[in-house]
């Protein structure tokens, strides 16, 4: 009997069977259209005076990798934590995400990173290390960002700073319960750790001759900020009582308690004058007020410090400033102030206060402190050549780190940069690429140039480091209406909490505001766009109805040309618009 | 073993004996006892297989196609309308080369609604590219499912095995049921290979040019050529194992015959009374019964009626705008006869009426005496002259 | 949850899919979950053109090109064949399109979840008769344009998830090519259950929607998020669980890109988003009480 002995070679020809793949049709030939990934810049990381890949570093957060992330600021900062607390955060105002529903708590995130990230030091580049000297005078953010970013490149840097400690306005302007000390003197161990030296109590032009460091090193960058307070030029100003507010914030630095009496002025509106105000709070002062002669839209302190100076009963006495201080058995009693009104916008671009006649008035305080500007103590640069302007200011060569005498380069406050943080840590980055390409014969015009971020004017140091690998088009931002943002879900912003309730704040020089809770950061982190920043998110490589799409290992995702029919739903889909669709029809 | 059983449940120990592991059906009258014994023996475990209850009979010979490409020996069972609405999966069977048997219960086509026995469901469908088979009894019936089963596999053709409804499913006949073992001996196990082989993936039955489909078809009629030996092997086989055979055809008395009847299914039996009556009534008669439709038994025909000078052909159906079907099929298979039978058709038993072994005698006789041929067939009722 | 997104892939390209259609990758993705032990039945639709004539294949899994309104019944046999078989690691798995499933295949789809066999069938449904030139389907929605309802057309939309949720499947959801991660958790988990499973898929059709290729994945996107098309399971038939929380955009924005609504008033606008916000209402109703 036989058994059926049909098989599979018998039955094929009876109906069609097909295994021939469709690989054979290049229907890449539909279409000269192509996707291309290019990764583009973020408006934040373009508004950013440092140049910090945020975007970037929110892409590796969003994954956990907090220490990457961490990384990715510190190629561009070396004071995230720093920056994280008292950075004027230019970059939320331009976040794309503000469109949408609120912009990302940036500055919370940056000081997430680096509470939180684990720093690998970079040392000097072995081996081929350069064998040129450069010094940096004074430890301010500027300086300590040109040291940063000179080592990185590797130069051997020398620090000299006048003061016991380094930081400059960090360590000595900024009040502990705003930036912990803690935190500062462990970004400078990390910039020490690098190979950097740090002379401390050395006054420059009374300690050492700036023609001497001059010929112990091929280049100088000179960034003594400006601690010199102004006078407030007042009738009764040298009684005691009647305090110059850097030296009042100097003093409780270095753990010098000032007394301060019940009753507390403070003239001025910036940052100084915020400082010492809550200071003099946390120091028994019981009516303290601040007396600003423009209004609350003119003060130069940022907002939030100026909602903090309220809920910690501080007043704000605006549109008024003072005429004389009034003293009583050789001690201050008040205070004569005058009415302001706003007048046109005078030389500075904002409005000219103008006293209102007639408008005096008394205020009884026992405790003055002047906080009206600062102007740097920069004489010593004259024996150079070097000029100061008719600020004080350390001139330089328009556009440049660069002064007038070759060899000698100038930012930061001393050198009338932008008076916060960020700017005078962009400054001493300009001065660290300015000498960098002095000494490299490289023409620091075209190097800015091919660096800039954006419009401008800050620029990527990482990728003056690394020019060939040209993984981002530094010039191309991503405006919001490119972003793909259907399937964003609405979420509330995160803003970092306070510690305690602000009763208790001012009973104790803690750091107010904490940082914020793995969830809320977590959900923060989620709601960036990673604007320009391939996140790796699979997301074309998944809807590619052509299977045209292939994974690139580290280079992300790469198109299959022979197969690729040119639609564009992977570029229209994108999330951060790093697609772009090139080729002919 | 010997019992009395009614044709469907005839047809219903066939499918348990075949050992199919399969069943798709879906109810209509006349064909529901086949499906509710199969529920029996697939509850009590006797089937050995899965009953799919489906939602109707196209759903039922799709699930049975793909099953079956899939690689297991399948079954259906319908009648009438539920023939009409597999229409199109006939032709699916057919052109997916795949060996299901169906059992089809005549029964007339609506409209008028009514439910006799009637081949025009059955014949209707004779160009789907089935084989065709048609039985006089239930012990036919029996057998030709099992040897239905032997002849699809080796073909990788579907086949119809047409029972009369009524006549042949209710009625209870004394069957003999074969063991299990000579039913193996005769039919082996199903062993055709998937058309779905995971570790060899192919698209099987997408679409082809008209000339690659003129191709197809003509292989598959080339095909249903070759199955004329199968079947007669089959045949052959069945009869030494089990002792019956039923041919292509069965002609009875033809070869002195004057006048030869030809029918097919129950009727048979009526027409095998008739012409014993009519010899012994002096008439040179014969009978030529019809067992398959598909492929045409041209050559035996011819064979057998090359030198009958008159043929009367008897359709329980009729094809509007020509004539009984059987009676069509056999005109075009005598055509090439060099000397052609003049063919009388008659029409008789539409949806089950009434045909006696003395209207059959009529209609002999009638035949007998025409002198030329008709164009069109004959109606024939109980108890009216025609 | 995330199901890995490996790269292996079991449909190829070269296939004849139109550029962005919304079928192929809805195909692509599902056959990536299920991997090579799948058995595919594919319809006359536009799979049937997409998948390429003989003796060309997109797959790379076995395939049966079956009849146009039999995809489940075919699955039935083939996924009681693979029990008889002993075979049933292996998932059959049938696509067809929103004619195929709405119209013609409806009755044998019931029938099919009536016997609960087991299968997975993924419904591509692009709301039109797309592959034989655009003509409407019940799945297409109200007032559309069509080529065979050139002045809108008058039925609305079939509910078809309520159909399927009176089938008791054992598991039954929504699924989109926007969302390409909900999708594919939904197949996997289709894949660990026995019995009918149902997913319905929004396939957008550049060519039918008359929209540009490139806003294919947009649109679905824009269909989920405005709650036209919402996500969501539902097992058993009862316990509905939404998978993602749809925002809720104006509907105006799915209707704008696309030129089959071109001719939509104010009225019709507001009519549909007046019913998408009572189907969402009714939806969300459904999942109250349930886990999940």
């Amino acid at each position: 009997m036989s058994r059926s002995e049909i098989t599979i070679q018998d039955i094929e020809p009876l109906i069609p069977f097909s295994r021939a793949s469709t690989e054979s049709f290049l229907t890449g030939r539909w279409s000269g259209r192509k996707p291309a990934w290019v990764e583009k810049t973020s408006p934040c990381r373009e508004a950013c005076p440092v140049g910090n890949d945020i975007a970037r570093a929110f892409s590796y957060a969003s994954k956990g990798l907090i220490d990457e992330a961490l990384r990715v600021y510190r190629e561009e900062n070396p004071l995230p934590g720093v920056c994280g607390r008292v950075c004027y955060h230019p970059c939320e105002g331009e976040c794309n995400r503000r469109h949408f529903d609120e912009a990302i708590n940036i500055r919370g995130f940056e000081r997430f990173l680096a509470d939180k990230g684990r720093v690998a030091v970079e040392g000097r580049v072995p081996g081929g290390a350069r064998r040129e000297e450069v010094a940096v005078i004074g430890s301010g953010p500027a300086g300590l960002s040109a040291a940063f970013h000179l080592a990185r490149r590797g130069y051997g840097v020398t620090i000299f700073e006048a003061l016991p400690e380094p930081g400059g306005m960090l360590m000595y302007g900024i009040p502990e319960y705003r930036l912990p000390k803690a935190v500062l003197r462990r970004e400078i161990g990390y910039i020490r750790r690098m190979g950097v030296e740090i002379r401390t109590g050395v006054r420059v032009g009374r300690d050492a001759s700036l023609a001497d460091i001059r010929k112990a090193h091929r280049a100088v960058f000179a960034a003594v900020g400006a601690h010199a307070g102004k006078r407030l030029a007042l009738e009764g100003e040298e009684l005691s009582c009647v305090m110059e507010g850097i030296m009042f914030l100097r003093s409780m630095a270095q753990g010098e308690r000032t007394e301060v009496g019940r009753r507390v002025a403070v003239i001025g509106g910036g940052n100084t004058a915020v400082d010492c105000a809550r200071t003099a709070r946390r120091l028994g002062g019981e009516e303290v007020r601040i007396v600003y002669r423009r209004s609350r839209a003119e003060m130069p302190a940022l907002a939030e410090d100026v909602a903090s100076v309220e809920r910690e009963g501080i007043f704000l006495d605006l549109l008024a400033a003072p005429r004389r201080v009034i003293s009583r058995n050789g001690r201050v009693s008040g205070i004569e102030c005058i009415r302001m009104e706003l007048g046109p916008p005078d030389a500075s671009g904002r409005p000219e206060p103008l006293p209102v006649r007639g408008s005096e008035f008394i205020v009884p305080v026992d405790t003055v402190i002047a906080a009206v500007g600062q102007t740097p103590e920069a004489d010593f640069v004259r024996e150079s050549g070097v000029r100061l302007d008719g600020r004080g200011m350390i001139e330089r060569l328009p556009g440049t780190a660069a002064t007038a005498i070759e060899g000698l380069f100038a930012g930061g406050d001393g050198a009338g940069a932008r008076a916060f943080v960020a700017d005078a840590i962009a400054s001493g980055k300009m001065g660290a690429m300015a000498i960098a390409c002095f000494l490299e014969g490289k023409d620091w015009r075209k190097e800015l140039e091919s660096h800039r971020i954006g419009k401008g004017p800050s620029f990527s140091f990482h990728h003056f480091m690394h020019p060939g690998e040209d993984r981002v088009d530094l010039k191309h931002v991503v405006p919001y209406e490119s972003l793909n943002t259907t399937c964003v879900p609405y979420a509330d912003r995160s803003d970092n909490p306070p510690r305690m309730r602000p009763e208790r704040g001012i009973e104790t020089f803690k750091e107010v505001s904490a940082g914020l809770s793995p969830g809320l950061m977590e959900a923060e982190i989620s709601r960036c766009f990673k604007c320009g920043t391939c996140t790796r998110c699979d997301l074309c490589f998944l809807l590619c109805p052509d299977i045209s799409i292939g994974k690139a290992g580290n280079r992300g995702y790469e198109v299959k040309v022979d197969y690729c029919k040119g639609c564009g739903m992977c570029a229209s889909a994108c999330p951060g618009q790093v697609i772009e669709m090139g080729g002919g029809r | 073993m010997r019992q009395l059983l009614a044709g469907n449940y005839a047809v219903a120990e066939a499918v348990r004996l075949a050992r199919v592991q399969l069943v798709a059906a879906y109810p209509i009258t006349p064909q529901t006892p086949i499906y509710e014994r199969l529920s029996d023996m697939e509850n009590d475990g006797t089937l050995g297989g899965i009953m799919m209850r489906t939602e109707s009979e196209h759903s039922a010979m799709a699930a049975c196609i793909s099953a079956s490409l899939t690689g297991v020996r399948t079954f259906t069972a319908t009648a009438s309308q539920g023939l009409a609405l597999m229409h199109e999966m006939l032709h699916f069977a057919s052109g997916n080369r795949v060996p299901v048997v169906m059992c089809n219960v005549n029964r007339v086509v609506a409209v008028p609604w009514a439910f006799g026995s009637d081949q025009s469901d059955s014949l209707s469908q004779r160009d789907t590219g089935w084989l065709q088979f048609y039985c006089e009894d239930a012990q036919e019936a029996l057998d030709t499912v099992i040897q239905a089963y032997r002849i699809a596999e080796q073909a990788l053709l579907p086949v119809m095995v047409a029972i009369d409804g009524f006549f042949t499913s209710h009625f209870i006949e004394p069957i003999e049921i074969p063991d299990q073992a000579s039913v193996d001996a005769f039919l082996p196990r199903f062993a055709i290979p998937t058309r779905f082989d995971i570790e060899d993936p192919a698209y099987v039955s997408n679409v082809v040019n008209p000339e690659q489909y003129m191709g197809y078809r003509q292989r598959s009629f080339a095909d249903m050529e070759g199955t004329r030996p199968i079947i007669e092997k089959a045949n052959e086989e069945y009869r030494e194992l089990l002792g019956r055979g039923y041919g292509v055809i069965e002609a009875v008395h033809t070869d002195d015959a004057e006048i030869v009847l030809v029918t097919s299914g129950a009727m048979t039996s009526t027409a095998r009374v008739a012409i014993e009556a009519l010899r012994a009534g002096g008439v040179h008669a014969g009978l030529l019964k019809m067992k398959a439709l598909r492929p045409f038994p041209t050559g035996e025909v011819q064979e057998v009626l090359k030198h009958v000078p008159r043929v009367a052909v008897l359709d329980r159906n009729i094809s509007l705008g020509k004539e009984g079907i059987w009676c069509q099929e056999l005109k075009a298979a005598l055509y090439p006869l060099p000397r052609r039978p003049l063919i009388t058709g008659y029409i008789a038993g539409i949806c089950g009426a009434d045909v006696s072994p003395d209207m059959i005698e009529q209609m002999v006789m009638r035949a007998l005496g025409a002198r030329e041929a008709e164009a069109l067939p004959t109606w024939v009722r109980r108890g009216e002259t025609w | 949850m995330v199901t890995e997104a490996t790269e292996k892939e079991y449909m190829r390209p070269g296939h004849m899919a139109c550029p962005g259609c919304g079928e192929a990758t809805v195909i692509r993705l599902v056959l990536k979950v299920l991997g090579e032990k799948t058995i595919v039945v594919i319809l006359p639709s536009c799979v049937g053109v997409i998948s390429a004539t003989y003796p060309h294949s997109t797959f790379a899994v076995p395939c049966f090109h079956s009849a146009f309104e039999i995809a489940a019944p075919t699955a039935s046999g083939i996924a009681n064949a693979l029990k008889i078989q002993g075979r049933e690691d292996v998932t059959a798995l049938a696509f067809a399109g929103d004619g195929g499933t709405f119209d013609i295949g409806l009755q044998s789809l019931s029938g099919a979840a009536d016997r609960n066999d087991n299968f997975i069938y993924v419904c591509l449904d692009n709301e039109a008769y797309m592959n034989t030139g655009i003509q409407s389907s019940s799945s297409t929605p109200q007032n559309t344009w069509t080529m065979t309802t050139p002045g809108g057309r008058r039925g609305r939309k079939k509910k078809f998830m309520q159909i399927i949720a009176a089938h008791r499947m054992p598991y039954a959801a929504t699924a989109s090519i926007g969302h390409p991660q909900d999708l594919m958790e939904k197949v996997r988990k289709a894949k660990e259950i026995k019995g009918t499973k149902f997913i319905h898929t929004l396939c957008p059709c550049p060519t039918g929607w008359r929209m540009p290729e490139h806003l294919s994945a947009v649109s679905a996107q824009l269909a989920v998020e405005s709650r036209l098309f919402p996500l969501y399971e539902i097992i058993d038939g009862k316990d509905y669980r939404i998978t993602h929380r749809s925002k809720g955009l104006p509907v105006s924005e799915y209707l704008k890109i696309q030129g089959r609504f071109r001719h939509f008033t104010p009225d019709d606008t507001a009519l549909l988003q007046r019913e998408v916000d009572e189907d969402w209402e009714q939806l969300l109703g459904m999942t109250k009480g349930c886990r999940g």
